[in-house]
């Protein structure tokens, strides 16, 4: 039977992982790498991602792509405040699509997202040997209806079945075997690159009942990381420094104070350097523990008000909480860990590598899903009431929030006007009142209603929120008992034919990407190896028969009229032909080196 | 959010006595065939009640509510369906959607009753409306909280608040009681087949229930009054 993988797609880095002999690890890629960074580049007109893609930040910081899930599922608007600190290129186009300018194309989040699973897909099928189909992926728990389709509309474009979104504390939480413990209550907090949740758990035999969740999707690592870098601005020189530098300089500032923040995790105190390319000197700034911690301090508070609306949906109090587990790279940092003990009076769980905790509990979840595992279930929530807009611009609710999922709700609708055809109906998310204050999620419209009086039209429509925490939405006319035609416009993301289209497009330009980067590669070997040989002439052409030294000069010659054209077969003809013109040149070059060294003990430089 | 225009494939209006759809064999209101173990279509009673097995009882165990929960959450949750056939996973998500439901009201009390209500009158919500005992108090009330925010005498007023704030939380505890009193009485109507007592003990736990929708309103305005929120930000629950 096929492997069914889970993955973690990050903010920061996304992982992969499976479940071998009853146990998940996670699968590393071709170097041994567990953690692939979210990043992806465009730079010199190749697609590459993950380490190699992050090394590019500094010098192409407007081809790069980092953080892409911060924009997964939203509109321009939700992310305005923070677009000043992201170099990229973005419009909106429709409304509610963001689309980003990179490498001369423009990408929506999604298809960018989708270019980090295919890059995990391949570690994959390289580990197991085997193609891969079918994936569980995570996803923050308080991710919303548009930001969970984004993801899935994410796996497709990158050719996998997405059999479930799981919530990461949820996933983490089976990772940890505490089912092992016969009962208890568990708080799972989860503080990632880019996103925090708080998840409080009910144990019981096997069974994982969420009790209640909560979170902000605009709370992580990358805003511990801006602060800071802001704070290294100041001490340079603030704004008058960044003005000259432009947005590299930020770029690097930026790359500083993550890694700054990193080392004070486990030193006291350390020295961050920021080497300004062009610059003559890198500058060195000290930074203590104490330093980093004031920073953060108001951004780490952010985290509490959220932990404690979710104990209060709970019905518990903190002294309530059996255990509480540390997720996400945030959490490795002290001042973390410290008010996590605070607010519920007990160490942490910390056995687990919070990176890779993620990974692990989705390869688990996966396992149920393939029929493996028997003895787990888990039983989540929705993080946001559901519900509609009704007269006056007020939002009632259908499901409230925290309700176990699969949850359905049935709402009655009729015609206000005589002959009537069409009903619009106005779905949202959020705890608001107001409908202007909650997420507009999508417009439906019951469509070919038979013209009668109005009122006399019956139309139930069933909102069904199904395991992975996606709307969707049907309706009948009960007089009839017929299905009834709805045509539903998402307030963001992407249409299913779209995605559709995005499918063909990635295959498209994946064999694009390849003949590309094959003809990169040739080039590049081409330039070495003439290199190489301009060298070996200079030092023994004058030893080479005329001859064969104009065969080899001819053979070069030909080989550097190929490389400007687009053929990477041509170019490696020629470096054979190359080559073979090379070989005596060689052999007369070691000898020569040998000469030399019998000579002078040294061989000349 | 996908689109289904498929209708649901639960609302065939299967009379029973229910056959299997697979095996044909009987399947009563069973949510697995009894024969051949095959997910059946949910029953067409909205009753929450019946769908943890319980009789129409108010005075529940909290516990054995969880078990039963948990025990048909193994049997019908679609984590189990998800290498089945198309139609056994859309079973399984209605079934499954249904259990959640139920398990959602039965849990709490104040749900329940609210579910009993509807089942037993067909009316869907109860709406808050003051105790006609209390109509001096609540005029009372409403000018202490207009003082306070129009932060004049803000000390006294505070004080003042805060003691209104507990009497308001005795009130309702005392209408809570009364509630839980209610819920005895109905358990013993049922079980003696009782259709006067149970229409009577219905109707005053409509109107102490509508009456503790008001005093949970009060309590929350005074609440935000003093915690300095000026207006409802939150959705109340």
């Amino acid at each position: 039977m096929p492997k069914i993988v889970g993955i973690d797609l990050g903010t920061t880095n996304s992982l992969v992982a499976v479940m071998d002999a009853g146990r998940p690890r996670i699968i590393p890629g071709p170097g041994g790498e567990r953690l692939l960074p979210s990043v992806v580049s465009f730079a010199d007109g190749r697609i590459t991602v993950g380490h190699e893609a992050k090394r590019q930040l500094s010098a192409h910081p407007a081809d790069v792509v980092y953080s892409v899930k911060r924009f997964m599922g939203r509109g321009l608007a939700d992310v305005q405040d923070e677009l000043k600190f992201f170099p990229f290129n973005l419009i909106e186009e429709p409304p509610g699509v963001i689309r980003l300018h990179a490498g001369g194309r423009r990408f929506t989040p999604p298809e960018i997202s989708a270019m980090i699973l295919g890059e995990l897909k391949q570690w994959a099928e390289k580990d197991l040997g085997e193609p891969v189909r079918q994936a569980v992926i995570t996803v923050p728990a308080y991710f919303n209806d548009s930001q969970r389709q984004a993801t899935k509309d994410a796996g497709r474009i990158a050719g996998l079945d997405v059999l479930r979104i799981v919530n990461e504390p949820t996933a983490a939480s089976l990772a940890y075997g505490l089912h092992q413990r016969k009962e208890g209550r568990i708080a799972v907090y989860d503080l990632g690159g880019g996103t925090f949740d708080i998840s409080i758990l009910m144990i019981k035999s096997g069974i994982f009942e969420v009790l209640a969740t909560n979170g902000d999707t605009h709370l992580g690592g990358d805003d511990m990381d801006r602060r800071l870098a802001e704070w290294l601005v100041e001490q340079l020189g603030g704004a008058r420094w960044l003005a000259e530098t432009g947005a590299d300089g930020w770029s690097v500032v930026r790359v500083a104070a993550e890694s700054a923040k990193c080392a004070l995790s486990d030193e006291e105190e350390t020295m961050v350097v920021v080497a300004q390319p062009g610059a003559r000197q890198a500058e060195r700034i000290p930074l203590t523990r104490a330093q980093l911690e004031s920073l953060m301090m108001p951004i780490v508070d952010r985290t509490l008000e959220p932990c404690r609306r979710a104990l209060r949906d709970a019905g518990v109090g903190p002294d309530q909480i059996d255990e509480v587990v540390l997720v996400g790279g945030m959490t490795r940092m002290p001042l973390i860990r410290r008010r996590v003990e605070e607010l519920f009076g007990r160490r942490p769980h910390t056995e687990l590598n919070p990176d890779e905790v993620v990974a692990l509990g989705a390869a688990v979840q996966a396992d149920i899903l393939a029929g493996g595992t028997h003895n787990l279930l888990l039983l989540d929530v929705n993080p946001l009431s559901l519900g509609i807009e009704t007269l006056g611009g007020v939002m009632s609710v259908l499901i409230p929030r925290n309700t176990t999922i699969p949850a359905s709700a049935k709402e009655l609708f009729t015609t206000s006007v005589d002959g009537q055809r069409t009903v619009d109906i106005h779905v949202l998310q959020g705890e608001r009142e107001l409908v202007a204050d909650n997420r507009s999620l999508a417009r439906f419209q019951l469509k070919e209603i038979d013209p009668m009086p109005a009122g006399l039209p019956k139309i139930e429509v069933t909102f069904m929120i199904d395991a992975n925490g996606i709307l969707s939405v049907s309706a009948k006319e009960l007089r009839s008992n017929m299905a009834q035609s709805i045509e539903v416009r998402p307030s963001y993301g992407l249409t299913d034919e779209e995605v559709t289209r995005m499918v063909e497009d990635s295959y498209l330009h994946a064999r694009e990407d390849i003949s590309r980067r094959n003809l990169i590669d040739a080039r590049n070997e081409a330039e070495m190896v003439l290199r190489a040989t301009d060298k070996a002439l200079a030092g023994a052409g004058a030893l080479l028969p005329d001859e064969e030294r104009l065969a080899i000069e001819a053979a070069a010659a030909r080989l550097r009229d190929a490389m400007p054209g687009g053929d990477p077969a041509g170019i490696r003809e020629r470096i054979k032909q190359l080559d073979e013109a090379t070989v005596n040149l060689a052999g007369v070059l070691l000898g020569r080196t040998i000469q030399d060294v019998a000579e002078h003990r040294a061989p000349r430089s | 959010m996908t689109q289904s225009t498929k209708p649901s494939a639960g609302s065939g209006a299967a009379a029973a006595p229910r056959s299997c759809w697979r095996c044909g064999g009987e399947a009563g209101e069973a949510w697995l065939c009894p024969a051949c173990g095959t997910i059946q279509p949910p029953p067409d009673t909205v009753d929450e009640f019946a769908c943890l097995g319980f009789p129409r009882h108010l005075q529940l165990d909290a516990t054995l509510v969880a078990e039963r929960f948990h025990e048909r959450s193994r049997q019908i949750h679609p984590d189990f369906f998800q290498t089945k056939s198309d139609r056994e996973r859309v079973l399984s998500l209605e079934a499954s959607s249904r259990l959640n439901r139920a398990y959602r009201v039965l849990r709490d009390p104040i749900e329940r009753i609210q579910a009993l209500i509807r089942l037993e009158t067909g009316e869907r919500e109860t709406t808050a409306k003051a105790p006609s005992d209390l109509v001096e108090e609540v005029f009372e009330l409403q000018e202490t909280l207009e003082r306070a925010r129009g932060h004049r005498e803000e000390g006294v007023v505070r004080e003042q608040l805060r003691k209104e704030q507990e009497r308001w939380q005795q009130r309702l505890a005392r209408v809570d009681d009364e509630l839980r009193e209610l819920s005895a009485r109905w358990d013993r109507a049922v079980d003696r087949g009782d259709e006067k007592a149970k229409r009577e003990v219905v109707s005053a736990l409509r109107d102490r229930l509508s009456g503790r929708q008001y005093l949970v309103n009060t309590i929350e305005d005074v609440t935000m009054t003093l915690e300095g929120r000026s207006d409802a930000k939150d959705r109340r629950h």
